[in-house]
């Protein structure tokens, strides 16, 4: 008789690629490694090269005219010019959740703490334990709540099972949404109700703390799935992801040559939606945030629903209520890492500072753009420097920032964390057009995250939680400790009081 | 002899030989089609990427096999937090035509029962019957380490599938 071993062996053997799947991820693979050719053999200028020549020239040459170089120009130390202290003195109310867990790859959640304070007292700052095994998180509007989910696959069970609750920011009121298993949720504007879906969603539920979940009204088309909602600051407008003609992962083989998805806006005082994007067949996008004024939204497409080439960066639009739709420039896909915490974030009216460059290394290829009245233009940046985790003023006037000399080749994971550890502050003030090096913060840090009111930038340095005045001047404070060691941000809040 | 082609020629050498067993290791390590055809895409072109600093000394098979193994660990933290973790999850998609369909589910639903590292290193040990050595290498693990796991691994799945251990003493 044949032992274990070999019955197993035996009967994992024909877990191979069709032929057909076979020879199109290498037609996908080869077009990539083409490219990567193409672009390594004969390198294109790089953002700042090409600033540098063009918008630049002549500012260049005036430096150099007068002996000065160009980081003198742009990249001034922090000295008595105080750029970064707002001129309002504005208090502000700060709400970050972090996760803070012991490994890196711990598929059933990690524990995750609040932390919570005021930009004018950084002695008074709490923290507190919400659930050991959370892996999602989101602020209401007003900071007294949270949404997360826990993973019920921490005791053993096979198949992910996220489960919502709603709890106050605090960590004192705690409330599980019953339900099958959540699939994506946010809080709409101005108010403590949270609409979150289940996976395959034909309808929505809308859940306010303590009290039931009840239906979200939505009118889903018969051959979608709800996939994503976001709703518009103002609270007037609900955009929505739709996955139309999805495969059912059920059927023996299922059918993806009508798959596409599309976002639809709907107004939720007058109830009307419409399309605002479809993408072709087989494609799909992704919902980014609203900007500032509620007039537009950001999305990514998602070429043949492909988490690879996602995974690399897509091209990130812009489209406005009326259907005008720009194509700003390939962007990461908005999702936290250790590194980078928004990969958009709306600013100003309509405007945004976006992390730019396509490539899921962060080591290389990486910049900011301001994207301001439909132009995108960089910033100010050193050639061969990275930047990266784009955090900004409400108003636009600041962004923070940090950098790095731009690896040129893979790094091994010691020269990785190296290279992590060389990470510093910078902010940009877009009235002077000037990046400023907050020499104060030091080395190694990471996730700068600028009060609603541009005043101070919180940080994570290790896994201490840092703040620091946005000019720099005055020596950066210990906020909090996190225990276990590997520090990301969920989620952060600043909103003036 | 594939470094004496260009890097490309020696990947398409190297998916020829290799694609099934990256593509076999991570359906079973990630439990799920579609990630592991990304997941074989992402590997060819990584090695395409460092084709020039592989050592050719060392074992190709292996090579890949760390990349994967890198590649899935990195998808693992991601998951942690994002929601494409939920969306991407599904059951096993299986054809029902080989008779050993029934053995393979049952193991595919044992191992996702496994911590991530558990299964690993089954799967290349004893799935792919890599030797202690080259699993060592890939799993950038000692030796002693893919030992004392594959035996933590055995005895959770000796109990899941209720089965006498799939690995004799000489294999650890």
């Amino acid at each position: 008789m044949m032992d274990d071993k070999k019955r197993f062996q035996a009967a994992v053997e024909d877990i191979n690629l069709s032929g057909e799947e076979s020879a199109r991820i290498w037609d996908e693979l080869d077009e990539r490694m083409k490219s990567y050719e193409t672009n390594h053999q004969r390198k294109p200028r790089s953002r700042s090269q090409q600033y540098w020549m063009t918008g630049f020239a002549a500012a260049a040459a005036v430096c150099i005219a007068i002996g000065g170089t160009w980081s003198a120009l742009h990249l001034s130390k922090a000295g008595p010019k105080p750029v970064g202290v707002s001129a309002t003195n504005k208090v502000t109310s700060e709400h970050l959740a972090v996760f803070d867990s012991k490994t890196l790859d711990s598929l059933h959640g990690a524990p995750l703490y609040t932390i919570l304070g005021s930009s004018d007292d950084t002695s008074q700052w709490s923290t507190h334990l919400i659930d050991e095994h959370a892996n999602w998180a989101r602020f209401s509007g007003d900071g007294k709540w949270i949404a997360i989910t826990t993973d019920s696959t921490s005791t053993g069970s096979t198949s992910p099972n996220p489960t919502l609750w709603i709890i106050s920011s605090d960590g004192k009121q705690k409330q599980k949404v019953p339900g099958l298993s959540f699939h994506f949720g946010s809080w709409m504007a101005n108010s403590n109700a949270f609409v979150y879906g289940e996976p395959h969603a034909h309808h929505l539920y809308v859940v306010k703390p303590n009290t039931s979940k009840v239906l979200f009204d939505l009118a889903t088309p018969k051959n979608a799935e709800v996939s994503d909602i976001k709703f518009s600051p103002d609270g007037r407008y609900a955009a929505v992801l739709f996955s139309v003609d999805a495969p059912n992962p059920q059927d023996a083989h299922p059918d993806f040559a009508h798959w596409h998805d599309e976002i639809v806006i709907r107004d939720l005082s007058t109830k009307s939606q419409k399309v605002l994007v479809s993408a072709s067949s087989q494609n799909g996008l992704v919902l980014g945030p609203w900007a500032s004024d509620s007039q537009s939204v950001f999305y990514w497409d998602d070429p043949q629903h492909s988490a690879s080439i996602l995974a690399d960066g897509t091209m990130l639009h812009q489209v406005d209520l009326s259907g005008g739709n720009h194509a700003i420039s390939v962007a990461l896909v908005a999702a936290q890492t250790a590194d980078i915490a928004n990969t958009v974030v709306p600013m100003g009216s309509g405007d945004a500072a976006i992390q730019l460059g396509g490539g899921r290394e962060l080591f290389t290829n990486k910049s900011i753009g301001l994207w301001k009245s439909g132009t995108l233009v960089d910033l100010p940046k050193q050639p061969n420097e990275v930047q990266l985790s784009p955090s900004a003023s409400s108003d636009g006037s600041k962004i923070a920032f940090v950098s790095a000399p731009e690896l040129k080749s893979y790094p091994t994971s010691t020269e990785y964390e190296a290279w992590r550890q060389s990470m510093k502050l910078y902010v940009y003030s877009s009235v002077s057009d000037e990046v400023r090096a907050i020499d104060k913060a030091g080395t190694g840090v990471r996730l700068p995250m600028m009060t609603t009111d541009g005043s101070r930038i919180l940080y994570l340095k290790g896994t201490d939680l840092w703040a620091i005045d946005a000019g720099g001047i005055t020596a950066p404070k210990k906020i909090a400790t996190l225990p276990a060691g590997n520090v990301s941000i969920a989620d952060y809040l600043s909103i003036v009081k | 002899m594939t470094h004496e082609l260009s890097p490309r020629e020696a990947i398409q050498a190297l998916y020829q030989q290799y694609s099934n067993d990256v593509y076999r290791y991570a359906r079973l390590t990630l439990g799920n089609h579609t990630d592991a055809v990304d997941t074989v895409q992402e590997v060819f072109f990584r090695a395409f990427r460092t084709y020039d600093k592989f050592r050719h000394s060392a074992n190709e098979k292996t090579w890949l096999m760390s990349i994967a193994r890198n590649y899935m660990m990195d998808l693992f933290r991601k998951r942690k937090t994002e929601r494409a973790y939920v969306e991407k999850s599904q059951s096993p998609q299986l054809s029902y035509e080989s008779q050993g369909t029934e053995t393979r589910m049952e193991l595919e639903r044992a191992l996702m029962k496994l911590k991530p590292m558990y299964r690993s290193v089954f799967v290349l040990r004893v799935l792919q019957d890599m030797t202690t050595e080259e699993t060592a290498a890939a799993l950038g693990w000692s030796s002693v380490k893919v030992r004392t796991t594959l035996y933590r691994a055995n005895l959770q799945l000796r109990e899941l599938l209720g089965v006498e251990p799939m690995i004799q003493a000489g294999d650890v």
